[in-house]
């Protein structure tokens, strides 16, 4: 690697010839982690797509601190807001090729999105036929909140490290309590096929 | 101060295996309504006399033989080890556990269940597995029954198999939490209800009529379990129209008998004997009798075990007496209040799927 960036930067020029290799071993790096969870297209542009998008982030630093130092605005709450919400549905959206047959279909379905109008869907019993039933739904909600306030209290620090820092009953009764929560409300065993949901039709 | 620790750590392990349990509890099928199938198996160990003759199979027992009958004409005693589809490594081991409670005389088997030579459906392994105490034998027909996505470990912690009903308990689910009321007399499930039988059409052909080996090496197995406990094994087929017994099976059946001296019945074949009438003693057009169907043939079939093993009549017996008595009044019971449903509401409300 280090033959290759000093080959890179002699043909190429400092600002280029520095970036071949790095691009090169994050491509390669994503491929085989696309790969290594499962031998389709799918998985592949998976990884490829986090790769686009680290790659993208990283060619856009300069553009990135000239907005912040012409807006004061890094801390704001609702900054901060944007970017946590941005993420989630960037990674979200990528996490759709998990979803659908084949590359094509993601790209499809990925712009129906957009292209459909069919937010009658919310209300109208639609989303109920797709296995999930309405108790479901609440496990949804109320499991997605949960990851969210803990990746929250997150940022100030290891929650499990303050958790300890508490009286003995506080993390027993948490991890009890979430151990109870998944085996009851976790969608696993008879009468719950993963393959059928998930990993549709593979 | 590690000592302390410790113990704060058993004892949360401790509530937490507690707290799981009620959850399994709650989440386990109650089985007290709608398909009460499912209760039968563990009604037996709530038992506390001895039986001289068991039956062990499928719903052609526990539908078709009134033991209370056999007990008033008789004197026998008698408790029926029947579950829905009940095949026949789960007779086996249900009698093998069976005879570490007690040793009856007779052991009566219907062999209906040898058209299966492989586990059939989840669920009905569960109505027949659940029930059972754990013990070794309780392992042993589990590994015999079960399917090909099924584990051991939902049988040994069923909550991993109900864990979903969460979203669907009932009031029933909180009410027999830790008692179950008796819903049968002796292993019979009663029905009084009739539902007439019309023309039986001639069973489809079949590919093959051999029953198929996994079958025999059960049956011999329970030949040689009675054998070795001195146990006479009768074996019968019930009259029941449905599912079609077919002539080849028959006489597969009657080889066997006469090659391992068995007594083999076929009450398919002695209808003008027991007096079964199938306009009357179905209550759903011939698959199962109801009750009177029940009391004929049981008394039918009394009077065969009586005279040809010389049962003890066991109506002296001042303690039989006494239970028995009881077991009596629940049955009379039982009877009028499904007469009296039957008027109300012209069918049986409590054994209807109560979701519909």
């Amino acid at each position: 690697m280090l033959n290759l960036s000093k080959f890179s930067r002699k043909h190429f020029g400092e600002s280029v010839g520095k970036r071949v290799p790095v691009y090169i071993s994050t491509i390669i790096v994503w491929f085989i982690t696309g790969l290594w969870h499962g031998a389709s297209w799918n998985f592949i542009v998976w990884g490829l797509m986090n790769c686009t998008v680290i790659l993208i982030s990283q060619e856009l630093i300069p553009v990135y601190r000239a907005f912040h130092h012409k807006f004061n605005i890094k801390d704001a709450f609702f900054f901060r807001l944007f970017q946590v919400v941005r993420t989630v549905l960037l990674m979200s959206s990528i996490r759709l090729f998990d979803c659908y047959r084949n590359v094509p279909a993601t790209f499809i379905m990925f712009g129906t999105m957009f292209t459909r109008f069919n937010i009658n869907i919310f209300y109208n019993g639609e989303l109920l036929k797709l296995g999930l039933k309405i108790t479901d739904y609440y496990v949804l909600i109320f499991s997605f909140l949960i990851i969210v306030t803990v990746s929250l209290l997150q940022r100030g620090g290891s929650i499990r490290k303050r958790m300890e820092k508490q009286k003995i009953f506080v993390p027993y009764l948490v991890y009890y309590a979430l151990l109870i929560f998944i085996l009851i409300f976790g969608a696993y065993g008879i009468g719950y096929d993963s393959s059928q949901f998930i990993y549709n039709q593979f | 101060m590690k000592n302390k620790k410790l113990l704060i750590g058993l004892v949360t392990v401790l509530i937490f295996v507690v707290i799981m349990y009620l959850f399994q509890q709650l989440l386990m099928p109650k089985y007290m309504s709608g398909i009460v199938e499912g209760s039968l198996i563990e009604e037996y160990y709530k038992e506390t006399t001895k039986h001289d003759v068991i039956f062990i199979g499928d719903c052609e027992v526990y539908e078709n033989f009134s033991p209370i009958t056999l007990w008033e004409k008789y004197g026998i005693t008698s408790y029926i080890r029947g579950s829905a589809q009940q095949l026949i490594w789960q007779s086996y081991y249900l009698l093998e556990e069976t005879l570490k409670f007690e040793k009856p005389k007779i052991v009566v088997f219907n062999v209906l269940s040898m058209e299966y030579n492989e586990p059939q459906k989840e669920a009905y392994n569960r109505m027949t597995l659940d029930g059972m105490k754990l013990s070794i034998t309780k392992l042993k027909a589990i590994k015999a029954s079960m399917m090909e996505d099924e584990s051991l470990i939902d049988y040994l912690l069923p909550i991993f198999r109900y864990h979903s009903r969460w979203s669907e308990l009932t009031e029933e689910d909180f009410k027999y939490l830790f008692k179950k009321d008796k819903l049968f007399s002796n292993g019979y499930y009663m029905r009084a209800d009739v539902k007439a039988a019309g023309t039986v059409p001639a069973g489809k052909k079949l590919p093959d009529y051999q029953f198929g080996s996994n079958d025999y090496y059960y049956l011999d197995k329970m030949v040689k379990l009675c054998r070795d406990n001195n146990i006479q094994l009768v074996l019968i087929k019930a009259p029941a129209l449905y599912p079609y017994w077919y002539e080849q099976w028959d006489s597969q059946m009657e080889q066997y008998a006469k090659a391992n001296n068995l007594m083999y019945i076929n009450f398919l074949k002695l209808t003008d004997k027991t007096g079964i009438d199938y306009n009357k003693d179905t209550y759903d057009g011939g698959l199962h009798l109801n009750v009177t169907g029940a009391e004929k043939l049981s008394d039918y079939f009394g009077n065969i075990l009586k005279t040809s093993y010389g049962l003890e009549d066991r109506r002296n017996d001042e303690k039989l007496k006494t239970v028995y008595q009881g077991k009596v009044d629940f049955y009379n019971n039982m009877k009028e209040s499904q007469y009296k449903e039957i008027q109300a509401y012209g069918y049986l409300k409590r054994f209807s799927n109560i979701n519909q």
